[in-house]
């Protein structure tokens, strides 16, 4: 530079042209600073509305729905409900039907062997069939003959000859007896309402 | 919002006020990478006599054109019209910088006959070929023009960062625009409505500097005339007068001039010339019929680019001082 710059501003006028900048930079960042103030508090006043809203409108919701022990108290009742009205179905429709008992039973009967009565009862615990067969047999051989039968066969259990007595039936010696066993059912409740399956059958 | 941006961001913008006696001028130029002055803003309002205080509607008007242009909170540079400064040159023993002040200060305050308190002195430090001794440019001005500036300036929402002469600062802008200033013997001159600035360079080093008053806008056709209130003004004969010797008064002078600063080497030979009437051809002509040296116009009116041209080549104070902050800018802009 051929001539340094010769400034004639003095330096009063430099210091008060300074601070007019620095007034006008603070005031501006004070005006940022309140509009930044007022813009965040109207923001969470807002927010605070809202919530309150929304809290009033939860708590008028929760009085006036009805109480979650409520409910569960009604699916207890009803739960208990079903449970009797399957008990009472499995009381009426028996996995095994007594028939097949009936007939199973009867095929199983020896050339000289009869029965005179049969009585099938169906217990809860254990879950089976009780059966109380009476009958004549010719000979206690026919009679053992019986037993066996029932005993071996898979879906009769606590096969026992209850009673033998002698008796006589036209005018011939025979032997009267009582025969109780047991039919497991083996039901599996698999939900209450549905469909039971029944592991164990009679052929 | 401009207001705010201007406070808060770093400028990026050049801005000068030029307090010229025929105009008030503002110029807000942008310099691209490639070193091209891009103009943004620039207006002319009526001269504001800075004796006293801007009046309201000036200053009204001032404001409106400095918000319009949104240069407001800006930081400014501001140049006055020479014939306001008191210039000597002046020699005194070498010393330290500190002394040095204290005694140009004295120096200037014996040679201006002012009042310590009411001048604002500057100096700046001269080759000098004698042995032991400095050579100085002393510069006064009243503090009142100085507060009258600054208040204006403020008051239109620019920022003011230095006060400078006219014609120093058209020199500055000349040196960044033009080749040339730093080989051989040259001198300058800046024409001003009421002075002419002649500065003779040697070297890329200052050697002289003389101030011609005289009602050079007279002179100047394209320019408006106003009365001749100067005291110690050249004659200028017949100012009516359209023919190139009208301007013989001022190359006579300036002729005198270079004799004087040239003492003891040639004279320059070329004249490099900024101001209103640069873009006169009897005047150039004139230097060179007068002052046998070839004269050029630095044609400020073309330093810049911008949307409209530039009416005239008075905008060289303006321009160089606002080129000042090119440096500042691109440090800014690096940063």
């Amino acid at each position: 530079m051929i001539l340094p710059v010769m400034d004639f501003l003095p330096n009063e006028s430099r210091r008060a042209v300074n601070a007019v900048r620095a007034k006008r930079r603070i005031a501006l960042l004070g005006i940022l600073l309140l509009v930044f103030s007022v813009g965040v508090s109207a923001h969470s006043w807002n927010s605070a509305r809202l919530a309150d809203s929304e809290r009033a409108v939860g708590a008028m919701l929760v009085a006036n729905a009805p109480g979650v022990d409520e409910i569960l108290d009604g699916l207890a009742k009803e739960q208990s409900t079903l449970s009797r009205a399957l008990r009472v179905t499995d009381g009426l429709m028996p996995a095994i039907s007594a028939s097949s008992v009936v007939a199973t039973i009867t095929n199983m009967l020896p050339e000289h062997v009869t029965l005179t009565g049969m009585r099938l009862e169906t217990a809860d615990a254990p879950k089976q069939m009780v059966v109380v067969l009476n009958g004549m047999a010719a000979t206690n051989k026919d009679l053992v003959e019986f037993e066996q039968k029932l005993a071996g066969a898979s879906v009769f259990r606590g096969v026992t000859i209850s009673e033998n007595k002698a008796g006589e039936f036209m005018g011939k010696r025979v032997e009267d007896f009582t025969v109780s066993l047991q039919v497991p059912l083996c039901v599996q409740v698999c939900k209450p309402g549905t469909m039971r399956v029944a592991k164990a059958g009679v052929n | 919002m401009r207001h705010f941006q201007n406070i808060l961001t770093k400028q990026t913008t050049a801005i000068a006020v030029d307090f010229a006696d025929d105009a008030l001028r503002c110029i807000a130029i942008e310099q691209a990478a490639d070193g091209t002055w891009t103009r943004r803003v620039a207006f002319e309002l009526p001269a504001a006599p800075l004796d006293r205080s801007m009046d309201d509607s000036a200053l009204r008007e001032f404001s409106a054109k400095v918000s319009e242009a949104g240069l407001n909170g800006c930081k400014c540079r501001v140049t006055i019209a020479s014939n306001l400064f008191r210039m000597d040159m002046a020699q005194l023993p070498t010393m330290n910088e500190q002394e040095l002040a204290a005694s140009a200060r004295f120096e200037a305050i014996d040679r201006f006959n002012v009042n310590a308190a009411d001048v604002m002195i500057q100096h700046a430090s001269l080759p000098c070929k004698t042995a032991g001794r400095c050579a100085l440019l002393l510069m006064a001005v009243p503090l009142l023009i100085i507060r009258n500036a600054t208040q204006a300036v403020m008051a239109a929402g620019l920022s003011p960062c230095s006060i400078e002469n006219a014609a120093c600062a058209a020199l500055h802008g000349a040196e960044l625009r033009h080749d040339g200033f730093n080989t051989g013997l040259i001198a300058f001159m800046h024409i001003e409505p009421k002075q002419a600035v002649l500065l003779v360079m040697k070297d890329g080093q200052l050697q002289s500097v003389r101030a011609m008053q005289g009602d050079w806008a007279v002179a100047a056709p394209s320019t408006e005339v106003d009365t001749n209130t100067i005291d110690n003004s050249l004659a200028l004969e017949p100012v009516a007068s359209q023919d190139a010797w009208r301007w013989s008064s001022l190359a006579e002078e300036t002729l005198r001039c270079m004799r004087q600063a040239c003492v003891e080497s040639n004279l320059p030979t070329r004249m490099l010339v900024t101001g209103a009437p640069s873009s006169d051809h009897e005047l150039l002509e004139t230097f060179k019929g007068v002052c046998g040296l070839e004269s050029v116009s630095l044609n400020s009116a073309g330093w810049s680019t911008g949307a409209e041209r530039l009416t005239s080549d008075t905008w060289a104070a303006a321009l160089g001082a606002a080129s000042l902050d090119f440096k500042n800018i691109s440090s800014a802009r690096a940063a």
